[in-house]
């Protein structure tokens, strides 16, 4: 099978076994593709200890660290095929990621986005409600995740509305300009959790909001979320109990895999869908951890072509829940995300004046 | 000119001019006094009874130096003969200002001890920012020690202190010190080195270093199973305290001998090392993985290396294409560059500048010697046994400490 035909089958139709199947081979072909036509990635096949060709299962094939975009310009296409430069800010004073992408890859990239998210909100564009402030497209250097977040879901929207201001204060012109067109009836919203927990639950101080029909993404991480002690159940009953929500998915993506998003299930974890798989690793021999048990997480997809960005580690620490059994039908693994690993924190005799 | 003091007591706020070290004019410590002695000796009692100090394997070696039966060994007589007419009188320099590391290490304190021991004053800068509940302790028991009857006296001999990034400050400790002790690296070197010092000023420089472990292969294959366990013992201490990020401990290690021998040995160092690693390691084990991938990843695409063995993130063994001419950082926790040489000679292009310490096993004195010949001019600090890497010594870094901390009074009656 190719990467085109998973497009024939729904995103959470693949049992692990049949997933398997058919991304193993899928796989190794762009392992030894990538190798031929990025030489640093055949450095790093041939010298970081993998095994270098003929990978039985997903778990053998090789992964590279998610910060190797920061240190290296990786590509296997030659540069006038370049379409477009990824770049993830990340956080102040880092060097930011570079995903070189061609019009192939950038293609497949946005039809895995669709066929992800229109299997659970349908194909019709809705009227879109954002959850932020359009300010955040403007400001460089806040723009990262959640700019990219608001653009990637936007092409599943029509009449987009920002909830804020530049001043991140509630738009009520704006926002009653919308409801009196949509309330009650299907609607896309989208926001970072955080952000959506502190303005939404605002506006609902203010206005009669009816999101008995809407569908919710939400996407940035629980961190400041546990800090305030509220749980994914919690988050969930409240804007259930104050808008009738019910259609709420948590999503996990990353600039360095675009495309294979990973979205809540009926059980309220993260679900894996047929372009990626996950393996929760040991860290410390990084064997593959049984469902259940932490360690790092690897993500694969398939999506990558134009650059060797299949297999990755990311300093992420996540479980493995289970797999093919999600009440809602949805096949494959689902996982949730821990947290962030520390960062090693080895001491030295110098740099007595950094900065 | 604001700082902070830490040490013979603390005060939040003091003008620099207004230190004790600088104030008091007199000298009243002899060269090697008894006092000094004394006080170094109650230090090391003190640390070694302290409940937190005593589990921490750098400190109680720190103590185990500062013992007077080891600090006598150091001892030059005051007042040296050179004939019936001629002597040499040994005093202090006056004030050495010392830059200590940001980094948590005990290194600084040797040179500290050196210094008083040659009858100066001195004045630490310590990083402001520097969280280290073991120097805290450390700092305490000085503290206490110098507030008693019988150490008064010092109270204008150590003084520490904290204060940020001040070019007055720093301009004005390298405008009043007799000697600067520069810790921390190249940038810190070279950070001091731009400030006008006082024009007899002596600088004492430890800028970046790299240490290298030499490992004879045919004498690592002849030993029995419980030789080969305490060698990696004695490698582990070498390499894995202060993280392998200790300007002694080796970064890169050379098996030398043929290809077939050296391959067997490497494994052998590999599995032994290993254990150890296993056994008394303790780091936060999913940092250490991602820190060693991206270290991996690197030298792999900068095309530095062409293998690498890594059974466990505990320990990587990364094969180098060449012998390195630059120098060769790994991250640490156990990371090395490993190269199989036919002959030490092959080291040739290796010493440099940075080249600090050779830790090595299975060497006869003349190959060491012929080692320590070949780096003539180019580098070379130390050559020690395994084991020994990290062991502190008046002999550091191309210096004799006490000598440069000491004044030579020549007198002809």
């Amino acid at each position: 099978m190719l990467v085109y035909n998973l497009f024939e089958h729904a995103p959470f139709s693949f049992s692990q076994t049949e997933k398997e199947a058919v991304l193993v081979p899928i796989l190794n072909e762009a392992v030894n593709y990538h190798s031929e036509h990025c030489l640093p990635y055949h450095s790093f096949v041939s010298a970081a200890g993998f095994k270098k060709n003929g990978y039985a299962s997903i778990d053998e094939i090789p992964f590279l660290p998610v910060s190797v975009f920061k240190n290296h310009a990786l590509k296997s296409i030659a540069d006038d095929q370049v379409f477009k430069v990824l770049t993830s800010s990340g956080t102040t004073g880092q060097v930011p990621s570079k995903i070189f992408l061609d019009k192939d890859t950038a293609n497949l990239q946005t039809k895995a986005l669709a066929h992800i998210i229109t299997s659970v909100i349908g194909k019709e564009r809705l009227p879109m409600l954002i959850i932020d402030s359009k300010s955040v497209l403007r400001d460089r250097a806040s723009f990262s995740a959640r700019g990219a977040g608001i653009l990637g879901l936007s092409v599943f929207g029509k009449q987009h509305t920002y909830l804020l201001d530049d001043n991140y204060e509630l738009n009520l012109e704006e926002v009653d300009k919308f409801l009196s067109n949509n309330n009650g009836k299907p609607m896309l919203l989208f926001g970072f959790t955080f952000m959506v927990w502190q303005y939404i639950l605002q506006l609902a101080e203010k206005r009669p909001v009816d999101l008995s029909q809407a569908v919710l993404f939400h996407s940035g991480g629980w961190k400041k979320m546990t800090v305030m002690s509220v749980t994914n159940e919690v988050f969930k009953t409240t804007l259930f109990q104050k808008f009738g929500l019910k259609k709420v998915y948590n999503f996990y993506g990353m600039v360095e895999q675009v495309g294979s998003v990973f979205i809540e299930n009926s059980e309220g974890y993260l679900h894996v869908s047929s372009f990626s798989d996950i393996i929760i690793r040991n860290p410390f021999d990084f064997s593959v951890m049984p469902h259940g048990e932490k360690g790092l997480i690897q993500v694969i997809s398939v999506l990558p072509q134009s650059y060797p960005g299949i297999s990755l580690l990311t300093e992420d620490i996540g479980i493995c829940h289970g797999e093919d059994d999600a009440s809602n039908g949805w096949k494959g693994k689902y996982f949730s995300i821990l947290g962030r690993a520390a960062k090693a924190e080895l001491r030295g005799c110098s740099d007595t004046f950094k900065g | 000119m604001i700082l902070q003091q830490i040490s013979p007591t603390k005060i939040a706020a003091i003008e620099v001019e207004r230190l004790p070290c600088f104030s008091n004019t007199d000298f009243e410590l002899q060269y090697f006094d008894e006092r000094t002695v004394g006080f170094f000796n109650s230090i090391s009692q003190q640390v070694l009874k302290d409940a937190s100090l005593r589990q921490i394997p750098a400190f109680v070696a720190l103590a185990y130096w500062l013992r007077k039966s080891n600090i006598e060994t150091l001892r030059k007589t005051s007042s040296e003969k050179i004939d019936n007419n001629q002597r040499i009188i040994r005093q202090p320099l006056g004030v050495v200002f010392h830059v200590c590391p940001s980094n948590v290490d005990t290194i600084f304190l040797y040179s500290l001890a050196i210094s008083l021991l040659a009858g100066n004053k001195n004045v630490l800068r310590v990083s402001n920012r520097m969280e280290s509940p073991a120097l805290d302790a450390l700092f305490a028991i000085i503290n206490r020690t110098i507030g008693t009857e019988q150490f008064s006296m010092l109270h204008a001999y150590i003084c520490v202190v904290a204060y940020g990034h001040d070019a007055d400050i720093n301009g004005y400790m390298s405008a009043h010190a007799d000697a600067r002790i520069m810790w921390g690296g190249d940038k810190t070197v070279q950070l001091f080195r731009a400030l006008p010092a006082a024009p007899r000023c002596r600088d004492i420089a430890f800028p970046d270093r790299l240490s290298f472990g030499l490992l004879k292969a045919e004498n690592i294959l002849s030993l029995d199973e419980s030789e080969l366990i305490e060698l990696c013992r004695l490698l582990y201490n070498d390499c894995y305290i202060f993280d392998q990020l200790g300007c002694s401990s080796p970064q890169v290690l050379f098996f030398v001998g043929n290809e077939n021998d050296c391959s067997k040995a490497q494994h052998l160092i590999y599995s032994g090392l290993h254990q150890w690693a296993k056994e008394k390691y303790v780091t936060d084990l999913a940092a250490l993985a991602s820190l060693k991938l991206n270290q991996l990843t690197n030298d792999a695409m900068d095309e530095k290396i062409i293998d690498s063995l890594r059974d466990t993130n505990l320990l990587v063994f990364a094969q180098l294409k060449e012998i390195p001419i630059e120098p060769l950082h790994s991250c640490g926790g156990g990371y090395f560059y490993i190269k199989n040489i036919d002959h030490i000679k092959e080291l040739s292009p290796f010493i440099n500048k940075k080249i600090q310490t050779a830790a090595y096993y299975g060497f006869s004195e003349e190959e060491l010697i012929s080692l320590a010949k070949m780096a003539a001019g180019k580098g070379l600090d130390r050559i020690v046994p395994v084991g020994q890497a990290l062991a502190f010594n008046n002999y550091w870094d191309g210096y004799h400490l006490l000598d440069q901390l000491t004044h030579l009074q020549y007198l002809w009656v």
